[in-house]
């Protein structure tokens, strides 16, 4: 018997496809956020205003990641962005191998920014890299303050949260210090946005973010 | 979870190491994983375990290794992470920075 001292990286299969598609993205200039959101915490209506507000500049495209439905990709597609569904057939989370798959589809030289709406669960998609740039977590007011406690390991791996639905805050005893505060005991360094897509309340300051990654991204490249 | 995908890794690890030794088999490897590696020991033996059955390393036992982070608190205070969740046992603040404890590495192997 033999022992051998090695020292070797495990990266998961999951690991090896989603650094392939980073050097993708990163080799033709394309920043990508991964988003991550329990069912109903307002992904699909966050990405509606977003396209909105960039109308082409930066040029987005977007991914949608569901467990049967076509119904988001076709809200998305209205607002005059490339997307495409992804049906999971039950499987409660994207993976990078088929994140890589779909992202053949898109003429990618054209494109400044890849959007990927995750399916909604607050776990698993926790564990699977996509390749993405920045991850942010949403966290609607009626999912309760508490929410961020909950699930840490969504919190821990995310740049950004944002408390979405702060229109309905009043109707709840959602607090949203003290959300923040809960996200920033898990996550020292993340960034706490409150936004209602409804009222448009703090959109100004996710446009802000969301554009500055973008640029950042494109500037690179050039 | 992830952790299938894990020990698929490890395996083509193990075989990598196993055939240029000139060896067979691999009757013991152990992996280093930290805390912010996210792995669940209990779901990575079961994979291990499954997945070597079909092959020449089957009933190999693994070992995991934990490491944990390390937190710099403002107040100067230094203190190991055991939780995703923590505050700084001197001074209560919660925004201590962390370094290290992300490994995920296969370390030692016993092969025959
Ligand atoms: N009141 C309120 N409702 C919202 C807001 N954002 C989204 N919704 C509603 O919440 C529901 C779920 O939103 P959706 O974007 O589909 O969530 P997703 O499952 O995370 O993609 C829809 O009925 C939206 O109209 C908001 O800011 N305020
Ligand atoms: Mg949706
Ligand atoms: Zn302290």
């Amino acid at each position: 018997m033999t022992t051998i001292d090695i020292n070797d990286k495990l990266l998961s299969k999951n690991d090896q496809h989603a650094l392939a598609n980073r050097r993708l993205l990163d080799s033709n200039g394309v920043w990508c956020v991964n988003i991550i959101g329990a069912p109903g915490s307002g992904k699909t209506t966050l990405i509606e205003r977003t396209a909105d507000k960039f109308a082409g500049d930066p040029e987005i495209g977007v991914l949608v990641g569901d467990l049967e439905t076509r119904h988001d990709a076709e809200r998305i597609a209205a607002h005059g962005v490339e997307v495409y569904q992804i049906i999971t057939g039950g499987t409660c989370h994207l993976t990078a191998r088929v994140v890589g798959e779909y992202l053949q589809r898109f003429d990618i030289g054209s494109l400044d920014v890849l959007i990927v709406e995750n399916v909604g669960n607050l776990v698993c998609p926790t564990s699977y890299y996509l390749g993405e740039h920045n991850r942010m977590v949403l966290v609607s007011t009626p999912e309760g303050d508490d929410k961020p406690l909950k699930y840490p390991g969504a919190v821990h791996t995310s740049d950004l949260m944002l408390v979405t639905k702060t229109d309905l805050a009043p109707y709840t005893n959602f607090d949203v210090a003290r959300a923040g505060e809960n996200a920033r005991r898990i996550n020292a360094d993340i960034d706490v946005f409150p936004v209602s897509c409804t009222s448009g309340e703090g959109l100004d300051q996710w446009f802000d973010w969301f554009g500055k990654h973008a640029a950042e991204k494109n500037s690179q490249q050039a | 979870m992830h952790e299938l995908s894990i020990a698929q890794s490890m395996l083509e690890i193990i075989d990598l190491h196993v055939s240029k030794s000139g060896c067979t088999r691999c009757t013991a490897v152990t992996v280093r994983a930290g805390l912010l590696s996210a792995v669940d020991e209990e779901a990575l033996s079961f994979a291990f375990e499954t997945l070597c059955e079909q092959t020449a390393h089957s009933g190999a036992v693994l070992s995991v290794e934990k490491t944990y982070p390390t937190a710099r608190c403002g107040c100067g205070c230094t203190f190991k992470v055991t939780d995703l969740i923590y505050a700084c046992p001197e001074c209560g603040a919660v925004t201590a920075a962390l370094s290290g404890g992300d490994e995920l590495d296969v370390i030692k192997l016993e092969v025959e």
